[in-house]
């Protein structure tokens, strides 16, 4: 089977170039990438390695200058008319004039699902990502961690091939992270969508991911791409694991030696 | 038992008791409105005070209780003009607002347009409503109609521009949302751009508000033979002190109800809003 079809995403030599003050700023230099359905990868990097402009050209908030991008099978503005991804911001970014449902249902009314089945979907949303009951809250009623909770609900109601994350628990506290990155990985493990991650944690990245994609800054560069085989279902307990430790080491080592190649 | 000992519970003014239960008025309920109340009735009392140490004669300065007495006994000369003033405040409010609004939503629409007019609307602002009024009274007429063009006039520029600046604050992050949702323009005005601008409009309309009635009764001024404004001038002719104050004080009460009928619509509409939750809790 050619890789291109059983391929997710697809990125193809891609770059993108600034204009700045200083001159041409290179944010992307030539990155390919290929990802397995069902998989889910992350990307870290420093900032400025380009890691969100990468992101956010699979989802066509932004364009690359050279190169190719083909979501499940497609340009990424293709897939996004066919609402085959979901983008979760770094910010929850909910309506804050409406309820939790109501935002969770908000891309169900663009589409004009009829009122039962729609509330019947974004119900079993807030189910799922364990914000049961709390339907009625406005967003500023709810902690940090339980609007990403309504904005990852939000995401998943269309049921999306592809999840694309922007450091989606970067503003929250360790402990509330870690119990997030574990909601994540059951809803990974209930659905068969691909998630493709953006994070600057190489703790979560170890602990979630099947591959971590580590970059370099100016120019934005694959690093090197390291295998996480740990077993799963994962919890917490992984972490402790040598194993866990070994891959947290050489994933840092690799992260360093992208910063060193900064200079 | 228990009863019984509150019942003989020492609460005049100076025992424990009494001052604890001021505090507890100060920091509960009573936060919010007693302030505003004792700073009033001290304003009211120092007034009372002054005209009667200083022997003010009623011709110079009425005490607040003579108002009362002029607007209780001649209560149907104030209504009968507060009401065409306030029919002149609220149809320029509706008329030159919603003209406003719209303009605003249009320009919104349009870069191109947004740039060739901005200079010009911004720049119209500055024309001062008292100078350009008697054009309005040449132009339109002397009847209410002139008032409402007057009052019309001065809500226009607020509701404009607060409108058009309130439809483009929408949050980049939620731009980016419903762009990736694909959602349609029209999905994208009704449900962002539109609810991010109500808060907008909303200031613009609790200041158009009292900025209507004043210019309602700057038009009367210039010519009119009925109003709030009429009734003033008509007063100061023959020196009617006191009535001229009750003027005052009924086209500001009458300022207030117009003002609290919007702030009562925005606690209805962006109650939601982070401005107007500490008020509300």
């Amino acid at each position: 089977m050619a890789a291109g079809n059983a391929s997710a995403v697809v990125i193809e030599a891609v770059s993108k170039e600034f204009i700045t003050a200083q001159g041409m700023m290179r944010a992307l230099d030539n990155v390919s990438l290929s990802i397995r359905p069902g998989e889910f990868v992350s990307i870290i990097g420093p900032s400025g390695c380009g890691k969100t402009t990468l992101l956010r050209a699979l989802a066509h908030l932004d364009t690359p200058t050279a190169g190719s991008i083909l979501v499940n099978g497609k340009s990424p503005n293709a897939a996004r008319l066919d609402r085959d991804f979901a983008f979760v911001f770094q910010s929850a970014g909910l309506l804050e004039w409406r309820s939790a449902l109501d935002n969770v249902l908000l891309p169900l009314q663009l589409l004009r699902v009829d009122g039962a089945t729609a509330r019947h979907k974004a119900l079993q949303m807030m189910e799922l990502v364990g914000l049961g009951g709390f339907e009625k809250a406005m967003p500023r009623q709810l902690s940090g961690g339980m609007q990403q909770r309504v904005s990852i609900a939000r995401a998943l109601t269309l049921d999306p091939k592809v999840l694309l994350m922007d450091e989606p628990f970067g503003a929250l506290d360790q402990i509330t992270r870690e119990r997030m990155n574990l909601e994540l990985l059951r809803i990974w493990g209930e659905n068969q969508m691909t998630v493709i991650f953006v994070t600057h944690n190489i703790r979560e990245a170890v602990l979630l991911s099947d591959r971590i994609v580590v970059m370099s800054a100016r120019p934005g560069r694959i690093q090197g791409i390291l295998d996480v085989d740990l077993p799963r279902p994962r919890t917490m307990e992984v972490v402790e694991t040598d194993d866990f430790v070994r891959l947290e080491t050489i994933g840092e080592k690799m992260l360093e030696r992208g910063m060193r190649h900064e200079q | 038992m228990s009863n019984d000992l509150s019942m003989t519970e020492d609460v005049s003014p100076g025992s424990p008791v009494f001052g604890q239960r001021l505090g507890n008025l100060l920091r509960g309920r009573g936060a919010r409105w007693l302030p505003p109340v004792v700073v009033g009735v001290s304003i009211v009392t120092i007034w009372s005070l002054a005209v009667i140490v200083l022997r003010l004669p009623t011709y110079l300065l009425p005490s607040p209780w003579q108002i009362v007495m002029e607007l209780a006994q001649h209560y149907a000369l104030f209504l009968r003009n507060g009401y065409w003033t306030l029919i002149e405040a609220m149809a320029g409010f509706a008329l030159g607002g919603g003209t406003g609004l719209l303009l605003g939503i249009g320009l919104a629409q349009s870069r191109f347009m947004e740039r060739g007019c901005l200079p010009y609307i911004v720049g119209a602002t500055t024309v001062p409503i008292v100078a350009f009024a008697p054009l309005v009274v040449v132009y339109v007429g002397t009847g209410v109609q002139s008032k409402i063009v007057v009052a019309a006039i001065v809500s226009f520029f607020p509701l404009c521009l607060y409108t058009l600046k309130g439809l483009l604050s929408t949050d980049l992050v939620l731009r980016d949302l419903f762009y990736s949702l694909a959602a349609s323009r029209w999905d994208v005005f009704f449900r962002l751009r539109l609810p991010t601008s109500l808060p907008y409009v909303f200031t613009a309309m609790k200041q158009t508000s009292t900025l209507a009635v004043i210019s309602a009764i700057i038009a009367e001024y210039i010519q009119a033979d009925r109003g709030l404004g009429y009734l003033i001038l008509q007063s100061s002719y023959v020196m009617d002190i006191p009535r001229m104050w009750s003027a005052v004080v009924f086209s500001s009460l009458m300022a207030m109800l117009f003002y609290g009928l919007v702030v009562w619509l925005e606690r209805r509409f962006v109650g939601w809003h982070s401005s107007l939750i500490d008020q509300r809790q």
